[in-house]
């Protein structure tokens, strides 16, 4: 019955126009000439590769004695029922080795409200999932291979840790964290640290640890958050993980669906935080007038 | 196969689209449910974000995991077990375990009314602002949606379709139907235990989240 009320409350002509998106096969995939396409650039391709490198999968996939010596790459464009005025672009690629499938976007829409166009130049990872068989027919994917040798020269030969972020960018951020962990600063008589993952061309995620607070900060939005304009244009989005040993350790931490990261994921992120990444650093002085701020808002 | 029915239906949610919006006051029932679905999925700029649609879709379904926490307990199981607390109020399911409880950012305060951080405040203060600047479109849209889902489950529980409810395999897994939590998607976030991710094949992702149903006991 409520399922009758509900169909009766639809907007008209919405509910065929939707069960003929939904049932419609996908179409062919078809990559036209896109130079950022990751199946035209091997550029932006290996960009995802490490961007999984680093985040997602471990270092024995590239060990020397690894039994293979490519990695299969399969990749497809993909439709997903978009709002009527987004012309983002969609296209997922599958690692059949990591059993990783990673879905890419390319945003390109208008934020009237906010006179804001959200537009990527490049395809960026959108979600990664682990799944054991091929998400659909290989006949819908194009197929390329990666040399693992070629993999690792290229890995070799890239400068991993991020390069120091500029003042503009730098100031950005510092308020930005400042402002997000307001509330968790309870001593703002002594400097507070925080470490920044590098950027990266392929995520518009980035990840900080607050070192005073033991927490891991998670920013992510839908556009480049290389870019310093977008920290002032538009209020990103933040989750905040406690590395409370007494949560992270917990044998009893799975029982109630509770989300939390996983260890191995804190240790990755770590590496890239504070390994990889940019130290900011916020002194008494600098966190008072900026707590003041805040409380005034 | 009514999965696809269901979902099929739900992509027209309906808009609700007004002059302005006002938020129900966070500290009644209903504005609260609402901050805490506006919390909990993408708006247009954020990271996840896929359309309106997806979003509502999300919303609804949190909904429903909050609802099933209390009303549908599956067999084999305990509420207590699955929310870490025994009620039958969803203030008390949204808040179980504190601040960093059960849904972050969400708890009772030392006097016992539900509470937020200031992020969760400052958010949808500013999704708020942005929806009542010029003329009402898709932030308007999911802000009015949240408010008229935490009004219509004041009265009378959730307003659409449990998407889930029928779903009793997961791969080659028997599932319980319906599902119990839900966390942002991405592989580094796993619930463990009895949890089974719901799969993309099965819509089980939406709003920029996953959700999970559990292993049936027998």
């Amino acid at each position: 019955m409520k399922l009758i009320l509900f169909a009766l409350f639809m907007a008209g002509g919405c509910l065929l126009a939707s069960a003929q998106s939904i049932v419609a096969p996908t179409p062919p995939a078809t990559v036209e000439h896109d130079p950022a396409h990751p199946a035209e650039s091997r550029e932006n391709l290996l960009d995802i590769i490490h961007h999984l490198y680093l985040w997602y999968h471990d270092q024995s996939f590239f060990e020397p004695d690894s039994e293979i010596d490519e990695i299969t790459v399969f990749f497809r464009t993909i439709t997903r029922q978009l709002d009527a005025d987004d012309h983002s672009q969609f296209a997922e690629i599958y690692f059949p080795e990591i059993e990783l499938l990673v879905e890419l976007k390319r945003s390109d829409y208008y934020l009237s409200e906010v006179d804001l166009r959200v537009q990527d130049k490049f395809f960026k990872i959108r979600r990664v999932e682990r799944v054991r068989h091929l998400p659909a027919a290989l006949k819908n994917h194009r197929q390329t291979t990666v040399n693992l040798g070629e993999l690792r020269n290229w890995l070799a030969a890239r400068a991993h840790r991020a390069p120091p972020l500029d003042d503009l960018m730098r100031e950005r951020i510092r308020e930005s964290l400042l402002d997000h962990q307001r509330e968790e600063i309870k001593d703002a008589s002594v400097a507070h640290v925080f470490y920044v993952s590098p950027f990266s061309a392929v995520s518009n995620e980035i990840w900080v640890l607050h070192q005073n607070t033991n927490h891991l900060l998670h920013f992510s939005a839908d556009m480049d958050l290389s870019d310093p304009q977008r920290w002032n244009q538009f209020h990103l989005r933040l989750r905040i993980h406690s590395l409370d040993p007494s949560v992270v350790l917990s044998p009893h931490r799975d029982r109630s669906g509770r989300a939390e990261l996983s260890k191995d994921f804190i240790g990755r992120a770590l590496f890239n935080c504070v390994v990889l990444g940019n130290r900011i650093d916020v002194s008494p002085e600098q966190i008072q007038p900026l707590l003041n701020r805040a409380a005034d808002d | 196969m009514r999965l696809l029915w269901v979902l099929t239906l739900l992509i027209g949610v309906p808009s609700l689209l007004t002059a302005s919006v006002t938020l129900n006051d966070p500290k009644s029932r209903a504005g609260y449910i609402s901050l805490l679905l506006l919390n909990e999925v993408p708006f247009p700029g954020e990271h996840s974000y896929l359309s309106t649609n997806d979003s509502k879709v999300g919303m609804l379904q949190i909904l429903w995991v909050l609802h099933n926490r209390i009303q549908r307990i599956p067999n084999g199981y305990q509420q207590r077990s699955i929310t870490t607390v025994s009620t039958d109020d969803i203030i008390d399911v949204i808040t179980a375990g504190g601040q960093r409880g059960q849904v972050d950012g969400f708890y009772r305060d030392p006097t016992g009314n539900p509470a937020t951080v200031s992020r969760v405040r400052d958010r949808v203060a500013y999704l708020n602002r942005i929806a009542n600047t010029g003329t009402p479109r898709k932030f308007a849209e999911l802000l009015s949606y949240a408010k008229f889902l935490g009004e219509a489950y004041v009265n009378s529980g959730p307003n659409g379709p449990d998407l889930f409810r029928d779903l009793i395999w997961v791969d080659e897994t028997p599932a319980t139907g319906s599902a119990y939590s839900w966390m942002t998607d991405g592989p580094h976030y796993r619930p463990g235990g009895s949890f089974l991710s719901i799969p993309q094949t099965s819509h089980g992702v939406l709003g920029g989240n996953r959700f999970f149903t559990l292993k049936e006991v027998k």
